[in-house]
C-alpha cells in the first residue's frame, strides 16, 4: 500500500484544494471590487449628459461594421435596427464575406443599393473587395461586398473603408440599446487615451422584440438560455468590471466592443488566423502601444447594452464553448512573451498569468480534478466527512459570487424588473452548480483536443438560431455567428 | 436626493418649491458649501440643481467647478452654464474654451445655441486667437446668426486653414442663398482639399431643391459642383456629387452631362449619383 504522505492522488487532491481557494478568492476580490466600481458608475450617472452627446453633432462620429455571412434572415432587421440607434453622426457599414445564402441580394432589395467607388483610407492585407454600395433609401447605410475570409477578415475590411475615428464592431445578428453608443462614446470623449471600450452584453432569448427593438425584457423558459444569462451577469457584472477597473481587461466582445480606428490601424486590425480575434486584438493593442510607449486605456462599462440570442440547444453551446475557449489559448500562446514581464505592466504581471493559470488551463484542472477526487474516495484516500465539507464549501462560494452579481443586477440596473423572473435567476445560480457547471468545463477542457488535432480553423462559428422576433421558438436556421465570450 | 432632483427635469412647481426652501432654510447655501466638498458627484450635482433652480450663485460656482480636476465635474458645470443660459453663462464657457480645461467640442456644443450667440459675436470679434475663432465660428454653424455674416465671410477667404474649413461649414447653415453660395463657389477653388470639400457639401445643405431662391444661383452652383466631380481629392468628389444630388433639377442636368465627361472620374459619379436618385425616387 502507498503511504498517504507520499500518495499521489491525495497530493492531486490537496493541490485541487489550494487552486480552489486562490480562484475563489481572486473571483471574491473582483467581485467586490465590481461592486465598488458599479456603485460608483450608477452615482455619477446624473452628472453625464449621454442625450447631449447622442445629439450633439460634434460627437466622435462613429461607423458601426457589421460583418455578415449568410445572414439573408435576419440582416434586413439587423440594419434597420441599428439605423434607428440615437447617435447624430453615424455611419453603418455591412461587410458580406462571400455569403452564398442571397444576404447580398437581400441587402439590395431592402435598401435600394447602387455600386459607388470608395477609397479605403487603411493599407490593410485582406481579401479582395468585389464592390461598395450605397443605400438609396438610407444615406448612413454602406455595403462593402467581398470574397470569403472570414469575421476577422470582414472586420479589417470595414476598417479599411470606416470614414469615421471611432469604429464600433457588432455582430450582424445583434441589437444595440439606442442609448449604447453614447454611454461609450462619453469615454473617448472624456478621456482621450482610450482605444477601446466595450460594453455589457445580455441574452435576449425571452425578450419580445418587435422590429428590431426590445419591447420588454423577459427571462426565457429555456432552462439552457437562463443558465447562461446567469453566466453571462456573473461574467461582466463580477468580472469584466473589475478588470477594467484594474487597467487589465483582456476581453472586449466581439459581440460589441468601440475602438480607436487609427489605433486598430496601427496595430494591423482584427487577425484573421485565430479563432479569438476580438480577445486577440485586446491583448495585441496592449502589448504594442506598451512596446511603443504609447497610453493604453481599455474599458468596458455595465450598462451600454447589446442584446445577444444565446444558443438554445446544449450541441451548439458545447461547440461555442470549444471554439472560445481555443481562441483563449491561441491568445496566451501567441502572446506568451508577455507572461510575467513587467515592462507590460499588470497586463504583464497579472492578468495574462491569471488568465493561463485559471481561464486556459482552469477547465482541464477542473475536470481532472473532479476524476481524482472521485477515485480518491472511492479508494478511501479521502474521507467522506472532508468531501462533503469541500463540495458544501465550494458550492457556497458559488453561490455566494452568483447572489452577489444578481443583488448588483437588481440594485443598479434591474434589468429583469418581475419577481419572478429574479426567482428563476436565484434557482438557476442554485442549480448551476449541480451538472451545468461541470459539463461546461468539460466542454471547455475539448478544446485541448481540438486544438491538438488541428482542428477548428478560423472559419464563421455557426449556430442554431430562432431568431429575435421569436426567441423562444425551436431553432429553424444555422445562421453564423461570432458569439460572445462572458469568461471573467 | 441631490440625484434625484438633478436628474429629472424640474417642473415649474419644483422648482417654484425648491426656491421656497431657499428662501426658508438657505438651500442655496447649502449646496454651495456641497459644491466645495471632497465628494465629486455632490459637486457636479449641486451645480446642476444651483442652474435649475435658477439662482444668481449658479453661475458662480458652475463657473468656478469649469476648473474642477474631475473631468465628469467639469461636464457637469458646462451642461449647469447651458441651462442657465446667461450672457454670464456664455462668458465663463467661453473663457473655458480659451483657458482648454476642457475638450472644445463639449463647450462649443453648449455655446452652439441663440442665447450664446451676443457674447460668442463679441468674442469673435476680438479674439486674435485663430484656435479660439474656430472654435466660436463652429458654435455659430450651430445656432446660425446672420449678424455673423461679414466675419464669416472674411473667415472663409482669409483665415487660416481650419478657420476657412469651419467658417464655409457655418455659412452653410446661415445664408441666404444668393449671398452665401457666390461665396463657397468660389472656395471650390480653395487649394485646400478639406475646404474645397466643405464647400461643395455647403453648397448642397443651402440651395433648397424644391423652390431655389433665384435658379440662376443653383444654376451657376450646380456648373462649378460639376467641375469637382473630376476633382483629385476623392472627399471633395464624394460631396460634390452629394450637393449635385441634393439641389434638384440643376443638379441633376449637370450629373446628365457629366455622363459624357471626358474625365473618368466625373462620369463615374455622375452616374453613380444617377444611380441613387433612381433607387430614392422608386424607394419613395
Amino acid at each position: 500500500m502507498i503511504p498517504e504522505a507520499v500518495n499521489p492522488l491525495v497530493f492531486y487532491n490537496w493541490m485541487m484544494v489550494a487552486y480552489f481557494l486562490v480562484i475563489n478568492v481572486v473571483y471574491t476580490l473582483l467581485a467586490i471590487i465590481g461592486w465598488r466600481e458599479i456603485k460608483k458608475y450608477v452615482r455619477r450617472r446624473p452628472l453625464r449628459d449621454y442625450r447631449q452627446v447622442s445629439r450633439s453633432p460634434l460627437s466622435m462620429p462613429v461607423t458601426i461594421l457589421v460583418p455578415s455571412y449568410n445572414e439573408a434572415p435576419v440582416i434586413a432587421d439587423s440594419v434597420r435596427s441599428l439605423l434607428r440607434s440615437r447617435y447624430a453622426q453615424l455611419e453603418v457599414m455591412v461587410i458580406n464575406d462571400g455569403s452564398s445564402d442571397g444576404t447580398m441580394d437581400e441587402l439590395k432589395k431592402e435598401f435600394a443599393l447602387t455600386q459607388i467607388e470608395r477609397i479605403p483610407r487603411a493599407s490593410i492585407e485582406t481579401q479582395p473587395v468585389i464592390a461598395c454600395y450605397a443605400s438609396g433609401t438610407d444615406a448612413g447605410l454602406v455595403v462593402i461586398d467581398k470574397a470569403n475570409g472570414g469575421k476577422a477578415d470582414a472586420l479589417n475590411v470595414g476598417l479599411r473603408f470606416a470614414a469615421f475615428p471611432l469604429v464600433c464592431a457588432i455582430d450582424a445578428d445583434t441589437m444595440l440599446d439606442p442609448a449604447a453608443l453614447s454611454r461609450l462614446v462619453w469615454e473617448f470623449q472624456a478621456s482621450p487615451e482610450t482605444v477601446a471600450a466595450g460594453g455589457i452584453v445580455r441574452i435576449v432569448n425571452g425578450s419580445r422584440v418587435e422590429n428590431g427593438k426590445l419591447v420588454s425584457v423577459k427571462t426565457p423558459k429555456s432552462i439552457l438560455a437562463n443558465l447562461q444569462i446567469m453566466e453571462y451577469l456573473r461574467a461582466f457584472l463580477g468580472g469584466r468590471i473589475a478588470w477594467s477597473r484594474l487597467g487589465m481587461l483582456l476581453i472586449i466582445s466581439g459581440a460589441f466592443g468601440i475602438f480607436r480606428r487609427d489605433a486598430l490601424v496601427e496595430v494591423g486590425g482584427w487577425d484573421p488566423t485565430t479563432v479569438g480575434e476580438d480577445a486577440e486584438l485586446v491583448l495585441r493593442l496592449h502589448r504594442v502601444r506598451r512596446d511603443r510607449g504609447q497610453k493604453c486605456r481599455i474599458v468596458f462599462f455595465p450598462d451600454p447594452i447589446c442584446w445577444t440570442e444565446a444558443p438554445q440547444s446544449l450541441k451548439t453551446l458545447i461547440r461555442q464553448r470549444d471554439r472560445w475557449q481555443r481562441g483563449l489559448m491561441e491568445m496566451l500562446i501567441r502572446h506568451r512573451s508577455m507572461l510575467g514581464r513587467r515592462k507590460y505592466g499588470h497586463v504583464g504581471t497579472l492578468a495574462v498569468p491569471y488568465f493561463a493559470l485559471f481561464e486556459a488551463i482552469g477547465p482541464l484542472i477542473e475536470v481532472t480534478g473532479y476524476l481524482v477526487f472521485l477515485i480518491a474516495l472511492a479508494l478511501g484516500l479521502v474521507s467522506w466527512p472532508l468531501a462533503l465539507a469541500f463540495l458544501g464549501l465550494s458550492l457556497s462560494f458559488g453561490l455566494v459570487i452568483s447572489f452577489a452579481t444578481l443583488l448588483m443586477e437588481e440594485r443598479a440596473f434591474q434589468r429583469y424588473p418581475s419577481w419572478g423572473d429574479l426567482g428563476k435567476l436565484v434557482l438557476v445560480a442554485v442549480i448551476e452548480n449541480f451538472g451545468y457547471r461541470q459539463m461546461m468545463a468539460v466542454a471547455r477542457s475539448r478544446a485541448f483536443w481540438t486544438m491538438w488535432r488541428g482542428r477548428g480553423k478560423h472559419t464563421w462559428g455557426d449556430m442554431d438560431r430562432a431568431g429575435f422576433g421569436s426567441a423562444e421558438a425551436p431553432a429553424t436556421q444555422p445562421i453564423d455567428s461570432e458569439l460572445v465570450r462572458p469568461e471573467a | 436626493m441631490l440625484a434625484v432632483l438633478a436628474e429629472v427635469a424640474p417642473s415649474q412647481r419644483t422648482i417654484h418649491a425648491l426656491r421656497e426652501t431657499d428662501r426658508n432654510q438657505q438651500l442655496s447655501e447649502s449646496l454651495e458649501y456641497q459644491s466645495c466638498g471632497e465628494e465629486p458627484v455632490a459637486r457636479g450635482l449641486s451645480a446642476l440643481l444651483l442652474a435649475r433652480m435658477g439662482l444668481d450663485r449658479g453661475t458662480q460656482v458652475a463657473d468656478r467647478l469649469l476648473r474642477d480636476e474631475d473631468p465628469d465635474v467639469r461636464l457637469a458645470a458646462c451642461s449647469a452654464l447651458a441651462e442657465i443660459g446667461t450672457n454670464a453663462a456664455a462668458r465663463s464657457l467661453i473663457q473655458s474654451l480659451r483657458e482648454g480645461t476642457m475638450p472644445a467640442e463639449r463647450l462649443i456644443e453648449r455655446l452652439g445655441a441663440p442665447w450664446a450667440n451676443h457674447e460668442v459675436l463679441l468674442a469673435l470679434d476680438e479674439s486674435g486667437d485663430p484656435r479660439l475663432r474656430t472654435a466660436l465660428v463652429r458654435a455659430l454653424g450651430l445656432a446660425p446668426d446672420r449678424r455673423a455674416l461679414d466675419m464669416l465671410i472674411h473667415l472663409s477667404g482669409r483665415g487660416e486653414d481650419e478657420e476657412r474649413v469651419s467658417a464655409i461649414r457655418t455659412l452653410g447653415s446661415t445664408g441666404p442663398a444668393d449671398k452665401v453660395v457666390p461665396i463657397l463657389c468660389s472656395a471650390l477653388d480653395d487649394g485646400n482639399p478639406a475646404v474645397r470639400a466643405q464647400a461643395a457639401r455647403a453648397i448642397g445643405t443651402l440651395i433648397e431643391p424644391a423652390s431655389p431662391d433665384r435658379p440662376e444661383t443653383s444654376i451657376a452652383a450646380a456648373e462649378q459642383l460639376r467641375r469637382c466631380l473630376g476633382d483629385e481629392d476623392w472627399w471633395v468628389r464624394a460631396n460634390a456629387a452629394t450637393a449635385l444630388r441634393s439641389i434638384g433639377k440643376a443638379g441633376e442636368h449637370q450629373l446628365i452631362d457629366a455622363l459624357d465627361d471626358p474625365d473618368e472620374f466625373s462620369r463615374d459619379r455622375a452616374r453613380e449619383s444617377l444611380a441613387l436618385l433612381k433607387a430614392r425616387a422608386t424607394a419613395g
